[in-house]
């Protein structure tokens, strides 16, 4: 499956899906007006990757310095999407990126992982 | 929306007697007319830097963090709009009110839109819902909410509000102001500590 590379824009996040290496990052910011429109045609690609793989180690790396509460939204469906993976025993590691000090980016983190069971969520403190 | 009968001639005098009225409360930052997407990244662009340099980072955060939400909402639900076209697209531009301000030791972010009457009672309803809530209260009534399907009735996911509240550091204050018998003028305020 080829690698999904979407560049930053002012609004919309990075997207570094390396399938090809198992590791799978979103960084930047994100608040478009339309999220689904964005986000829709990443998880599709997203979800056939997850059907694919056995016991390959996946990584998940998110760095968003800002989301808006829509981009929250896609979080969960995005985290659910991998906890059903890591429910039928796949090997999924999120990485959740803040920059120290940033605690407001910590408790969403913290809020995220509340909400999940399977899946291994590692909240990552970014020096500066 | 109806054009409302502005006629009248703005008289250059009155241009300055607002300028001064909003310097007078404080105002930082004050924008009336149509948004977009684009011009929401620009606003919270200039607003992160002309927010005092020595403001925590967090703080301007939050307060961009509401200018986002506030924006888009404008953009989804003022019912001040035009349509027009560009090229072969259609577009559709919104019109509402942003300030930023200061309020004693808290910014102030506000917005305004003219909103339809039989919506008044949904934003209230959720809106003072939103006020008679604790800091976990509202922690678990934004994680609901996130996980909830979107109201029919609602363009958005239905978390800009609860997203305002939590990042706010006292409660959101809002008033509907009668704009003709079908339309009313939704404001919005929510201030955020300098302190983070």
């Amino acid at each position: 499956m080829d690698d999904l590379i979407i560049n930053p824009t002012r609004f919309t996040p990075g997207i570094y899906f390396y399938f090809s290496k198992h590791t799978l990052e979103i960084s930047g910011e994100s608040y478009p007006e339309n999220t689904s429109e964005f986000y829709t045609p990443i998880f599709e690609l997203l979800r056939n990757y997850l059907a694919g793989i056995t016991d390959q180690v996946v990584t998940v790396t998110l760095y968003l310095t800002y989301f808006n509460s829509s981009s929250s939204k896609i979080l969960i469906n995005l985290f659910d999407l991998l906890e059903e993976s890591a429910s039928e025993s796949k090997n999924i590691t999120v990485n959740w990126l803040y920059k120290e000090g940033d605690t407001d980016a910590r408790e969403f983190g913290e809020e995220f992982a509340e909400d999940l069971e399977f899946l291994a969520f590692k909240l990552v403190c970014v020096e500066n | 929306m109806m054009m409302s009968e502005q006629k009248e001639r703005i008289m250059l005098d009155k241009i300055f007697s607002m300028v001064e009225y909003l310097k007078a409360h404080e105002m930082v930052f004050w924008y009336n007319g149509p948004v977009s997407q684009v011009l929401v990244v620009e606003i919270g662009d200039i607003i992160k830097k002309s927010i005092d340099e020595d403001s925590d980072k967090k703080v301007i955060n939050r307060i961009f963090s509401i200018l986002v939400e506030q924006m888009q909402n404008i953009i989804k639900y003022s019912v001040q709009k035009k349509s027009g076209k560009e090229g072969g697209d259609v577009f559709i531009l919104s019109s509402g009110l942003i300030a930023v301000g200061i309020e004693g030791n808290d910014f102030s972010v506000i917005s305004g839109n003219v909103i339809c009457n039989e919506d008044k009672d949904r934003i209230s309803q959720r809106l003072d819902l939103i006020i008679g809530m604790d800091r976990e209260a509202q922690k678990e009534y934004y994680k609901t909410m996130r996980r909830k399907e979107p109201d029919p009735q609602s363009k958005g996911a239905g978390l800009g509000f609860i997203e305002m509240a939590r990042k706010a550091s006292k409660p959101l204050e809002y008033l509907f102001t009668p704009v003709d018998e079908n339309h009313s003028f939704f404001s919005l305020k929510a201030l955020v500590s300098m302190e983070s």
